[in-house]
């Protein structure tokens, strides 16, 4: 690890000035995705400031029935939190479903959604072509190993995917970002709070390099129990998902009012699908409109060489957790 | 040898009893040193600087701006160590520092040593190296199409390390016997030991300029036998001393670059100098499973007895040579051991490739041949319309026999073995009979307990021990051999303590520390048990003697009258009338002065006398047999194996619950062989280790592994200290192909190569349903000129173990 | 040329009950600073980057990665490592059960899975086989298949709920048909 400054802060307004102050330093919370990449020198901040004193660790219903994720609360606390088991059942299995229970312990919710790559060529400096570590040095995944890479929304110049399990829900449910710059607070719709690569694979999110995730909104759910997260992967812990689906549906009387469809490990972003959602709304639930959904879904994958598999396992991921969502397993 | 009978039928009070180990408390309590736990006045660090191409000259090292970085003391390159080592004596290969070429990514090239580790790190960058790189040989059929570039300049061609072939008996008379004839190729992937303990080792040269060596080896005395000869330093100036191992599983079994570079940084520093590698180097020490690739001919009758076999194997043997000629041979040894094979032919080749080198892992290159035998036995039975389990039950190697690769086996509890699980399991009721999706499947196996030779020619113990008494009743057993974990320390006590009626805690154990140990041999090939078992009983069979004698006068009682028992010396017939251990320990010390004794084993000697008939004799044969239950996801392709039925011919737990231990892991090991763990490399050309992390390496967690039901069976052989065999590896072997057997049990597809990814059970089902062959796998090996065999007559032929004369082969 | 050091703090922590003062620079993670600066060598290193959970300590009782957590980080709270469990009462029973069925082979792995067992019978006294295996999911181990451990940790909660019991027989000597 690269030597740095340390500065513990433990108010919202002290660290975004700290941080404005210090060109390329970075806020430390839970620490599990900055640490290690720190380690292997992919992150070299001259200066971290912990924010892990700022009184952000809040769970707490909001006037409206939703629910306000602090910041900095701890990955485990807010899904065993039992306003999100009973209210947001779908963002605890996702959540629960990530990682490790140490890591989860660890990890904070503004952290999970700041998550970078873990594509290896990213993750491992040895190989000097990786546009979002060192932008316009090319991309070794195009040609390299890319069985977990993206088929959806990826570019020329990076084909990496987001490996969060929590922002997938979040997309479902569509969450929102609170944010804190130096400015005051705006509020980011999840949905825009993660890029597409483009040309600026270097840049995850539309956060600022001097604003503080201060909170995650929740709206009410009309979903509850109809919903599921689904996240195939080669072991049950300690895996980064191949596909995950975060499927929610509004029924009545196997009815259709309204569903919520989102996507992990196949895009540089969690990738939520309204056309699937549209084809789903209004109408009866059954397995031949989950599987005209599933197509609708992936019908703009862009597989590679070696990640033809994840277009059917897509697919088939995303019938299954809507028959489940459904109530039809 | 007394096989540790006691001769007045005194229940054992030990061996067979659940007693804690001799370090369990260390280790619940984190007490246990381990090497990088050590820690020494003055202490330097060290890195190693590794190559990060696969294949390169090493044109230029220019190590000044590393030595000019403040806090670096001394940096090596491969000139300072001129001199190669490797296990064998056949391929010594290595460098400690490569000298003009590197041969995969992570062989290394300097070493540093630095006040600390951060400061080593950071020198590894002001390292300057220019390669040349070179065209790579990245599989075993581009070693067979290359010739050019050599990895290496020895080896029988180009680019093959090895090519060995055998036939015991004709093959050929064999298949004309035949009323069926298979022939099926398999694949076995390569995976890693991945032992949490990264190595570790720390050299001191101590005020007299003799050395001192703490690593995490399995092998102390081997290592012993490199440093003395690498460095150039008598060998009674060299100490070894193997510290606790946190895991080994063959990983820790060769002398390491690591360890002799530390070493030579202690001598030039005058100061100690340790290093602890990151999971990524561990990576590239390697000496894993090697892939392999096999073609299987087998005749059999109707009733599925074996005429004869032809079984072929070729080996990706990565850079180096390491165990690989004796793991070329293990692919073909021990096929004759379970099933009578009355004919058979072997044919074996190791390739150099520019990966990390392959070695012992866990069953020493069984498990993949036992995957190819097990599922075709599976295939056959199947195609016959016969019970797998009852077809192999039929053909059963007799006990107390001579296969036709004159290996001798002893007690043979496989057919204990297979009753266990037919019965626990409801095979009956399930094979061919649950719902599409599940499966239940049965597969065998068996190993050595112990190597029957050394690694190198000699005719001394494999094993000794030696044991002191003192007044105080104090017992100390000291031997050469490595606790990995397996418990060795605790069966040395366990062994003394039932011998001398004490209790095991009574004793110390002094072990591996080749100063004050006698040499053991090393922990592999599941030897230890046995060898110093028998070792440390006849050490304490003697020393029992010399304290009847005292008893005995001091009683005035007959001397085979006199028991050891509750820590007490009596006559059997007056229990009541005796005297304390520690009188007579006394007793023992006044008449005979010190009371120290020896023990040590040899293992008998080999009925193979041919070449390469070293490898594969043991004292002693473990059977196991294991049935698994599946549920198998036709849309995911995703197998989860539910139960696992296992019964192990252990011939006499020393301990029971460590034998539990032993066998439960080797599930846990077989399992993750069998359905993730994949050492597989990124490119062609590139030949980058396919992520060395734990997190993209896919090793099972608590939420993989699956329900076991274990059987111990006990057929006591007499070669085993008390009648015990091995546990340590054999319960892996039948596991992989147990699942893959269950696979087809649940969904008709055939997986013949491992590891068993759900895309490769989907692609099985799709060819189904396409009309194909439901099954996945090679579709051929290698068509290659093999050597001239090596013809053995069986001992059914009246064959006396020789090879026939080449003459006589051609009249 | 000189090497790219930083400045070491002098920090106050609570290791084990004890208040130790300690100073390392700022980049040092808990496991090092454990490890290197306190000769606590019990906590162990797998990985170092929060793949294996060999390094699991418990601060302020929750278990996380001491190599993922920097020591300054861990200034006011309470550390709890291996060395911190048995008491002078004797061996924790966690300890006591691994002894007895052998669920520590080599060792290295079992000080994380043992703070890790200690947490969880701390929020749940009779957790059922899944719970256990969820717990521990986050720590590999290489030796045991598992199962000696959860036998473990089932006997040592039996024995803190005050049940009088024995480890099972199948456990110790297999099962008969």
């Amino acid at each position: 690890m690269n030597p740095f400054e340390y500065q513990q802060v433990d108010e919202p307004a002290t660290a975004v000035d700290a941080i404005s102050r210090w060109r390329g330093s970075k806020f430390l919370a839970g620490g599990t995705n900055l640490i290690d990449l720190m380690k292997n020198t992919v992150e070299q901040p001259p200066k971290l400031i912990d924010i892990n004193h700022i009184p952000l660790r809040g769970i707490e219903q909001t006037p409206d029935g939703g629910v306000k994720l602090g910041a900095l609360a701890r990955n485990s606390d807010t899904a065993n939190h039992p306003l999100i088991r009973k209210n947001y059942p779908l963002l605890s299995q996702a959540i629960l479903s990530g990682a490790s229970p140490q890591l989860r312990n660890m990890a904070t919710n503004g952290g999970n959604l700041l998550q970078r790559t873990r594509c290896p060529y990213f993750m491992d400096p040895a190989f000097s072509r990786c546009n979002k570590r060192t932008p316009g040095s090319g991309c070794s995944a195009l040609e390299g190993f890319h069985e977990n890479h993206a088929i959806l929304g990826a570019s020329d110049q990076c084909i990496a995917t987001h490996p969060s399990d929590m922002c997938v829900a979040l997309a479902a449910l569509e969450a929102k970002v609170r944010v804190r710059g130096p400015k005051g607070e705006r509020i980011i719709a999840i949905g825009d709070f993660h890029r597409l690569p483009g040309t600026t694979p270097q840049i995850d999110t539309t956060l600022m390099p001097d604003e503080l995730i201060v909170s995650i909104d929740l709206p009410p759910s009309p979903y509850g129990s109809h919903s599921h997260y689904l996240k195939i992967r080669e072991r049950t812990s300690y895996a980064f998902a191949l596909v995950s689906v975060a499927a929610a549906i509004d029924v009545d009387s196997g009815w259709i009012r309204g569903a919520r469809l989102a996507l992990g490990g196949v895009a540089h972003k969690p990738w939520r699908v309204e056309a699937a959602e549209a084809a789903l709304a209004g109408q009866k639930l059954s397995i031949s409109l989950f599987e005209q959904a599933a197509s609708r879904a992936l019908s703009g994958a862009r597989p590679r060489r070696d990640n033809t598999y994840k277009v059917e396992m897509a697919k088939r991921a995303i019938i299954r957790a809507l028959t489940i969502a459904g109530g039809l397993a | 040898m007394s096989n540790g009978s006691q001769g007045n039928g005194k229940p054992l009070k030990v061996i067979g009893k659940p007693f804690r180990k001799v370090d369990a408390r260390a280790k619940c309590t984190g007490q246990t040193l381990f090497a990088d736990d050590i820690v020494l006045p003055r202490m330097l660090f060290a890195k190693l600087l590794r190559s990060h191409v696969p294949h390169a000259f090493i044109k230029r090292i220019d190590v000044s701006r590393a030595l000019s970085l403040a806090g670096v003391v001394a940096v090596i390159t491969g000139k300072d160590l001129p001199i190669p080592y490797g296990i064998l004596p056949v391929s010594q290969d290595e460098h400690t520092l490569c000298i003009d070429k590197v041969r995969f990514i992570g062989d290394p090239v300097a070493a540093i040593a630095a006040v600390d580790e951060d400061t080593a790190f950071e020198a590894l960058s002001l390292i300057d190296v220019e390669y040349e790189q070179l065209d790579t040989i990245g599989s075993i059929e581009e070693a067979l199409s290359k010739n050019e570039p050599r990895i290496h300049d020895y080896g029988d061609e180009g680019n093959i390390h090895k090519k060995v072939h055998l036939e015991f008996g004709s093959v050929e008379e064999g298949f004309a016997e035949a009323d069926l004839i298979r022939e099926d190729v398999f694949f076995y992937e390569g995976n890693t030991h991945l032992p949490m303990e990264q190595h570790a080792a720390l050299a001191r040269f101590d005020a007299d300029n003799k050395l001192t060596l703490w690593s995490s080896t399995q092998t102390p005395h081997y290592v012993h036998r490199a440093l003395a000869r690498v460095l150039e330093i008598s060998p009674s100036h060299v100490r070894v001393i193997a510290t606790p191992n946190g895991g080994g599983f063959g990983g820790k079994s060769d002398p390491f670059n690591h360890e002799i570079a530390v070493c030579k940084l202690s001598r030039i520093t005058g100061r100690p100098v340790k290093i602890t590698l990151t999971r990524e180097e561990v990576f590239y020490c390697h000496r894993g499973r090697h892939p392999v690739l096999m073609k299987v001919k087998t005749g059999v009758k109707k009733d599925g007895a074996i005429t004869a076999m032809d079984f072929q194997s070729f080996l990706d043997g990565g850079a180096y040579g390491s165990y690989g000629v004796a793991s070329t041979f293990y692919t073909g040894a021990l096929q004759t051991v379970t099933y009578q094979i009355p004919r058979y032919r072997f044919r074996g080749l190791r390739a150099f490739t520019n990966k990390a080198p392959c070695g012992p892992k866990r069953g020493h290159g069984t498990p993949q041949p036992r995957f190819a035998l097990e599922i075709q036995i599976d295939k056959i039975a199947d195609e016959l319309g016969l019970d797998p389990a009852e077809m192999r039950r039929k053909h059963l190697v007799p006990p107390n026999s001579l296969t036709a690769n004159y290996l001798r086996v002893g007690s043979m509890g496989l057919d204990a073995c297979i009753e266990k699980v037919v019965d626990a399991s409801g095979w009956k009721e399930k094979f061919k009979r649950l719902p599409y999706g599940r499966g239940i499947g049965l597969a065998c196996g068996s190993y050595l307990s112990g190597a029957g030779l050394p690694i190198y020619w000699n005719n001394m113990p494999h094993s000794g021990v030696q044991l002191r008494l003192d007044r105080q009743g104090g017992v100390c057993v000291m031997c050469g051999s490595t606790d990995i974990g397996q418990g060795s320390d605790s069966i040395l006590a366990y062994i003394v303590a039932e011998v001398l009626g004490i209790d095991p805690f009574d004793i110390r154990v002094i072990t591996a520390d080749t100063d004050l140990t006698p040499v053991d041999l090393g922990s592999y090939s599941s030897r230890v048990t046995l060898m110093t078992g028998n070792a440390a009983l006849q050490a304490a069979e003697r020393a029992r003697e010399l304290l009847t004698l005292a008893v005995a006068e001091k009683l005035n009682a007959p001397i085979e009258n006199i028991t050891f028992a509750e820590r007490r010396a009596f006559d059997v017939e007056h229990p009541e009338i005796g005297v304390g251990f520690a009188q007579a320990v006394e007793l023992a010390e006044a008449k005979f002065g010190t009371i120290g004794t020896v023990g040590s084993y040899t293992p008998p000697p080999s009925a193979a006398q041919f070449k390469g008939g070293g490898v594969g004799p043991s004292p002693a044969y473990s059977y196991s047999a294991a049935i698994a239950e599946v549920a198998v996801d036709p849309d995911t392709g995703i197998t989860k194996v539910e139960q696992i039925w296992i019964a192990h011919d252990v011939g006499q737990a020393i301990n029971p619950v460590l034998v539990m231990g032993q066998v439960e892991g080797s599930v846990y090991m077989g399992l993750g062989e069998a359905l993730m763990e994949d050492m597989a490399y990124r490119g062609k050309r590139n030949l980058v280790h396919k992520f060395p992390s734990l997190l993209e390496y896919k090793s099972p967690t608590t939420l993989e592994m699956c329900d076991v039901k274990t059987f111990l069976i006990q057929e006591r052989d007499s070669a085993g200290p008390f009648g015990a065999k091995e546990v340590g590896q054999g319960p892996l072997l039948p596991i992989p192909p147990v699942i893959a057997n269950a696979i087809y049990d649940a969904v008709g597809v055939r997986v013949d190569e491992v590891p068993i990814t759900p895309e490769k059970v989907l692609a099985g089902i799709r060819a189904g349903a396409h009309g194909k062959e439901a099954r996945y796998g090679p579709s051929s090996a290698p068509e290659i000129t093999w050597p001239e065999a090596l013809h053995v007559a069986t001992p059914a032929e009246g064959g006396d173990g020789r090879a026939v004369p080449r003459d006589v082969v051609h009249k | 040329m000189t090497s790219k050091k930083s400045q070491k703090s002098l920090v106050e922590l609570r290791i084990n009950g004890e208040t130790i003062e300690v100073a390392f620079a700022p980049h040092k993670t808990l496991l090092e600073v454990l490890r290197e600066d306190l000769a606590l060598t019990g906590t162990k290193h797998g990985c170092e980057l929060g793949e294996c959970g060999t390094c699991a300590v418990l601060v302020d009782g929750l278990p996380v990665l001491s190599c993922l957590v920097l020591g300054l980080e861990a200034e006011g709270r309470e550390v709890t490592t291996i060395e911190g469990m048995a008491t002078a009462a004797g061996l924790h029973p966690l300890q006591d059960a691994f002894a007895d069925l052998g669920a520590a082979q080599c060792g290295y792995c079992s000080p994380a899975f043992l703070l890790v067992a200690k947490e969880l019978l701390e929020v749940n006294p009779s957790p059922n086989r899944d719970e256990i295996r969820e717990a521990l999911s986050g720590n590999l181990c290489r030796c045991t298949g598992y199962i000696k451990i959860y036998e473990a940790v089932e006997l040592a909660a039996a024995r803190m709920r005050g049940e009088a019991v024995e480890p099972a027989t199948e456990s110790i000597y297999g099962f008969e048909v």
